[in-house]
Order: structure tokens, then C-alpha cells, then sequence
């Protein structure tokens, strides 16, 4: 019985210093999470009307790559020069199709140079042709992905993280991943809420 | 969206503000993630908020799987800086961690670090969070019965790998 006290009691003195809740930190948590509800962008209508416009692709042909740049406006500080990329990564447990958007951005305060960074990237993700993603059965995240979906672990986040790691990847090899530019990803299984 | 859920959001954000911060600063080596994290927290739940649940104890569970996924996506290498939290993150980098982290603890926080990840983030959840074993299973997403199965394994191997090097 000692030895079940003391691990407790073990464990709660390893725990790492919390952020006090007099805390200059803890204040400035407040004050995001105001900020974050008042300048919220209003999502859901935008999102449906992504959805349905990636849906019909998907259904239409089995495209899975389209721009809709002018949709997105929750990376605020690079709204205006957002450029994405669709994925359909399988259905969700609810049999809705999934769609993944991926993006790059530069990191807030990014100098021209690096704008134009990401500009590069941005035009490496359209002008690809992602229709073969996972036609590459060699390619560690094409394998990964058919791995999950074989043994029915799949979830829409992890196809999507699997399948941003492969684009990630492509533009690593074409030496447009630089520091200071980053891949974004957001999920949407079609009900106007994302991940 | 009604009013109503906006205004039930707002006040379980700031209510948690603190907590889910303390979530990240428990679970990432840089405090410059942790700020980026909970911004990302706060957006993805306003992106959700059609599923924010009528029970407040539901709702402040259901913050708390959001923070989780924003963390696994991060553990995957998915990273958003967000410009709203710069302040948090300048309050953060000026409240440096504690120096004085004794050994002990030092080996207990390697002995949890070293268990399985099911198992790791429910005796994080139980032990630094405060959640109960039903709680952690909620937040990860699994049965109560499961969880204490993991949980009961995870104290286990915690106690023969403590043991080994005679802090219990």
C-alpha cells in the first residue's frame, strides 16, 4: 500500500509547474480566448459551400486536387495570398466523404523574401497533379495509408496527416519547404465542421 | 449557430483558458507551442461550435478532446503560428519553467515519457490534469473499462521501472 502512496504521490510532485492563475501568462490565456471570439471569421457557411463545391468534384470525377482560394479566411494574417489544395482522404465513420485542405503559409512578420517562398510553394501545389497520389504503392505514406485502411484503423485525420506528409514531402524534394514556410492542413467530413 | 451556444463558448473558454493552457505546458517542450496550441484550441472549437454539447460537463470535456487533437496534430508535425497569441507567448517565454526540478521528479516525468502513448496520456490526464479514470477515457476517446485496464498496466510498469532504480 506504501508503494501505491508514494507513486502517487510521486507523480504528482513530477508534474511540470503549472502556469499560475495570477500569471502574467495566465491573463494573456484570457485575454486569446476573448480575442478569439470576437474576431472569429464566420466559418460555417464558407466551409458548406467549400464542401459541396470539393464534394461534386469528387463525385464528378474523382479529381482530387482544386484551388478555391478565395473560401478560406481563418489564417487571417495571410488570407489574402491563401492558396489551397483539396484532398478527398475516405470516408469517416459516418460515410461521409472527407476533404482535406493543405496549404502553405510563412510564419506572421515573414519578409518578402520568404513571401515569396511560399508564393512558390503555393504555385507548386497547383500546378502538380495530385491525381496519382496514391498510386505510388513504393511510397512510405501511400503505404501507410493502405496499411490503416486494410486493418480498419483509419480515421480521416490520420489519412489526412499521412497524406499532407507525402505532399510535404514532394515539396521538400523540390526544395520549397525553407525555414519559415510551413504546411497547414484542415479537415472537413462534410457537416461544415473541420479539424 | 444561436447566440446562446456563442455566448456558452465564450464563457467555457475563458473558464478553461488556464487549464488548457496548463494542458500544453504539461505535454510540449517549447512554451512558444504551447500559446500557438491554445490559439489553434480556441479556433478549432469556434469551427465546432454546432457540436459544443447542452451539459456543461460534457462541454468542458468536449474542450479538452479538442485540445488533444490540436496536440496529436501537432505531435505529427502539423504547426500553425498564430499572431493572436504573440502576447501569451512573450508572457510564456518571461515565465521561464522552474529551474528546481528535482531528480526525482526528473526520473518520474523519463518513466512516464518512456510508457506506451495510450497509457502516457492517461496518467498524464489522471495525475497532472486532474481528470477521474472516466474523464481520461472520455477525453481519449475509449471505454472507462479500457482505460483502467491501461491505466492499471501503466501504474505497474511505473512502479517496477521506479523500483528498479529504488524511488519506491
Amino acid at each position: 500500500v506504501s508503494n501505491v502512496d508514494d507513486l502517487d504521490a510521486m507523480l504528482e510532485r513530477a508534474a511540470p509547474e503549472p502556469v499560475g492563475a495570477g500569471s502574467p501568462a495566465a491573463r494573456s490565456a484570457w485575454e486569446l480566448a476573448a480575442d478569439v471570439g470576437a474576431r472569429r471569421p464566420r466559418w460555417g457557411r464558407r466551409w458548406g459551400i467549400l464542401t459541396a463545391v470539393a464534394g461534386a468534384l469528387v463525385l464528378a470525377g474523382g479529381a482530387t486536387a482544386v484551388a478555391a482560394p478565395a473560401l478560406f479566411d481563418w489564417s487571417w494574417g495571410s488570407a489574402d495570398t491563401l492558396a489551397v489544395q483539396e484532398f478527398p482522404v475516405g470516408d469517416d465513420a459516418a460515410g461521409r466523404m472527407c476533404v482535406m485542405a493543405l496549404w502553405a503559409e510563412a510564419d506572421p512578420g515573414a519578409s518578402a523574401d520568404l513571401n515569396a517562398a511560399v508564393e512558390k510553394a503555393q504555385a507548386f501545389l497547383h500546378q502538380q497533379d495530385w491525381s496519382a497520389l496514391d498510386s505510388d504503392t513504393a511510397n512510405l505514406w501511400v503505404r501507410q495509408r493502405q496499411a490503416l485502411i486494410a486493418d480498419g484503423s483509419a480515421t480521416p485525420p490520420l489519412l489526412a496527416s499521412l497524406t499532407a506528409a507525402q505532399v510535404r514531402d514532394e515539396l521538400a524534394d523540390a526544395g520549397l519547404i525553407v525555414p519559415g514556410v510551413s504546411v497547414a492542413t484542415r479537415i472537413d467530413c462534410g457537416d461544415g465542421a473541420a479539424e | 449557430v444561436s447566440r446562446e451556444a456563442e455566448a456558452r463558448l465564450t464563457r467555457l473558454h475563458e473558464l478553461l483558458a488556464v487549464d488548457l493552457l496548463n494542458y500544453f505546458v504539461r505535454r510540449v517542450a517549447s512554451r512558444d507551442d504551447a500559446a500557438d496550441l491554445l490559439a489553434e484550441t480556441f479556433l478549432v472549437a469556434w469551427r465546432h461550435i454546432g457540436r459544443l454539447p447542452r451539459d456543461d460537463r460534457a462541454a468542458r470535456m468536449w474542450m479538452f478532446v479538442t485540445a488533444r487533437n490540436v496536440h496529436n496534430n501537432h505531435q505529427r508535425g502539423i504547426r500553425r503560428r498564430h499572431q493572436l497569441a504573440d502576447r501569451l507567448r512573450l508572457d510564456l517565454a518571461s515565465t521561464a519553467a522552474p529551474a528546481g526540478v528535482s531528480a526525482e521528479s526528473l526520473d518520474v516525468r523519463a518513466a512516464v515519457d518512456a510508457l506506451p502513448e495510450d497509457q502516457r496520456e492517461l496518467v498524464r490526464l489522471i495525475h497532472w490534469d486532474g481528470f477521474t479514470v472516466g474523464e481520461a477515457a472520455d477525453v481519449v476517446g475509449i471505454r472507462e473499462s479500457t482505460a483502467r485496464g491501461r491505466y492499471q498496466r501503466a501504474r505497474a510498469t511505473l512502479q517496477s521501472r521506479l523500483a528498479a532504480g529504488r524511488l519506491v
